[in-house]
């Protein structure tokens, strides 16, 4: 095994599920979280992160592996990016989670836009169904609201 | 595998996908979870809302009385326009002498699709005798010339407020609006004293007391404003171009107090003073006089962060935009009487320092000219008239 001064070191991360992954550690600082246990010598192995699957937690590896490449110029990472975000909602509610949590503002940016590409233009009941959110407006606020912007509901 | 369950509420899953397998359900499950998760965290919610287009955001108020605190909140109007003064285009107002206004928008900033052009005032019944008087950070203070009444509009939300009544005539009206600093609004009236011959008073309307209220005496028989350049919000203050163009006077809208900041100087070889063009873009504040039409070279001022005076920003040579819209140059016999026939409708300032741009009006068009980089752009075709731009800078914020 090479000894070159590019070898990172390698950390190990636990999911909520159990699953241990080993990624290098300047993969795996991307995440600020991740990060300052580092730097505070914190860093427990493995360490144990209790709010992310691990599914999840492959994926956004996948993500900060693609990231920490320092020959991905802004186009490559642009097109990939568009790439990573084609999965499906319940995944990308997994990535914002995880991206939150970890402290990933590069991820939580991404996702989130997604997101908002996806509910853009959708009726408020379709908004209310994706986000289990109940509705707890009398029929007359609900309407009062309609009226009052009126032009955005045309 | 350890997988948490979370019960699935049957009327939110469509029946088909009750019947699939076991792991389906799960999946969708902890799906359903997550969206819950991240639809009761204000800050995650906020990050995927302040995302989409101003249409949308006013739909989506009516999802849930939650979400319709979330984003009628001044955190959130901030947060999803964190620049307060950047504008996206300008309102042009034909001032055709006739009793109805008619307004033409200009896109200014090519990243934003979703801006709905504005051809009228709607907000009122009768619309056609509307005009602005003010524009600033977001909000729009009109006034109808048929019942007297003023008004003060968000025309990103389309929302309106009828400011009370005042009593005296009104020389001039000013918004003093700063979101970063308040989510309220101030209104500055002038209006002449209560006798004719007494001097003019500033009456201050606040959003968050609904009331008018005057100040002391604070024009003197010497400090005037000039009733044909319109008031500025600019520095916490709204500045006027005083009587006979001598000064400049500065209203500081927190402290209630009145000053005077000198003209810049005189331009060499006239005597009068000639300001065609005094304005606000991105929190600083220009000047611009013109004396003659027929030299090609004129300054753009740019006041002092302290007030203390004006400094040359640039030095503007027509020339420049000739070559690209040779119609700038009227032409006539002896060529000793050509003139450049233009107007300033707007001084646009970029997000770097360097970066201003001037709006002209020219005949049949209006045309953008960098002063950095030297480039004119045509914006739109306009018909012939007098025109008064107002900048459009969306906003969320409450009326």
């Amino acid at each position: 095994m090479s000894l070159s001064p590019s070898t990172s070191k390698m950390l190990s991360l636990k999911s909520s599920d159990g699953k241990v992954l080993e990624v290098e550690e300047h993969v795996a600082v991307l995440c600020e979280t991740i990060k300052s246990l580092v730097e505070d010598g914190c860093a427990d192995s493995p360490i144990p992160l209790a709010n992310v699957d691990g599914a999840t937690l492959g994926n956004v590896m996948e993500w900060c592996k693609k990231h920490a490449d320092q020959k991905a110029s802004a186009d490559d990472l642009e097109d990939w990016d568009a790439e990573f975000v084609e999965r499906d909602q319940g995944e990308l509610y997994h990535l914002i989670m995880a991206a939150n949590y970890l402290n990933i503002k590069g991820l939580l940016d991404l996702i989130c836009q997604k997101v908002a590409d996806m509910i853009k233009g959708k009726h408020p009941e379709k908004i209310r169904e994706i986000f289990n959110i109940e509705n707890d407006f009398t029929p007359e606020q609900q309407e009062q609201i309609r009226k009052d912007n009126s032009w955005a509901f045309e | 595998m350890a997988t948490k369950r979370i019960r699935v509420d049957a009327t939110t899953v469509p029946s088909t996908l009750q019947q699939t397998s076991f792991a389906t359900a799960t999946a969708t499950a902890t799906a359903t979870a997550a969206a819950d998760a991240i639809a009761s965290n204000d800050d995650l919610s906020t990050e995927i809302l302040r995302r989409l287009p101003i249409k949308n955001l006013l739909k989506f108020k009516s999802v849930s009385k939650h979400w319709l605190s979330l984003i009628s909140s001044p955190h959130f109007s901030r947060l999803r326009n964190p620049n307060p003064n950047s504008v996206s285009g300008l309102f042009l107002e034909l001032k055709s002498g006739k009793l109805n206004p008619k307004f033409d928008f200009i896109p200014l900033d090519d990243n934003k699709s979703d801006i709905t052009p504005f051809k009228s005032l709607p907000f009122v019944d009768d619309q056609p005798s509307i005009t602005i008087l003010h524009s600033c950070n977001g909000l729009l203070c009109c006034t109808s010339s048929v019942d007297g009444c003023y008004y003060v509009y968000n025309p990103t939300t389309r929302q309106y407020t009828t400011l009370p009544k005042t009593i005296n005539y009104v020389l001039g009206m000013n918004l003093a609006f700063d979101p970063t600093k308040s989510p309220h609004y101030k209104v500055v009236c002038v209006q002449t004293g209560e006798l004719p011959r007494d001097c003019p008073r500033i009456e201050i309307y606040s959003s968050e007391t609904g009331l008018w209220r005057f100040i002391g005496d604070t024009f003197t028989a010497t400090r005037r404003i000039d009733l044909l350049y319109k008031g500025v919000f600019w520095n916490g203050a709204v500045h006027w171009v005083g009587c006979n163009q001598l000064a400049i006077l500065r209203f500081d809208v927190d402290q209630e107090q009145l000053q005077e900041i000198p003209m810049p100087p005189i331009p060499d070889g006239f005597s009068t003073r000639n300001i065609t063009y005094f304005g606000e873009s991105r929190d600083h504040l220009y000047l611009v006089e013109i004396q003659d039409i027929c030299i090609a070279q004129f300054d753009v001022y740019e006041m002092e962060r302290d007030c203390s005076g004006w400094f040359v920003k640039y030095r503007v040579d027509l020339d420049t935009v000739a070559r690209a819209f040779p119609e700038l140059i009227c032409r006539h016999q002896p060529p000793e009487f050509n003139f450049y026939a233009f107007r300033v409708l707007f001084i646009v300032r970029g997000e770097t320092d360097e970066d201003l741009c001037l709006v002209l009006n020219m005949p049949g068009k209006a045309i953008r000219y960098n002063l950095k980089d030297e480039t004119c752009k045509k914006l739109c075709d306009l018909e012939g008239g007098y025109y008064e731009a107002h900048q459009y800078i969306e906003s969320l914020s409450s009326v």
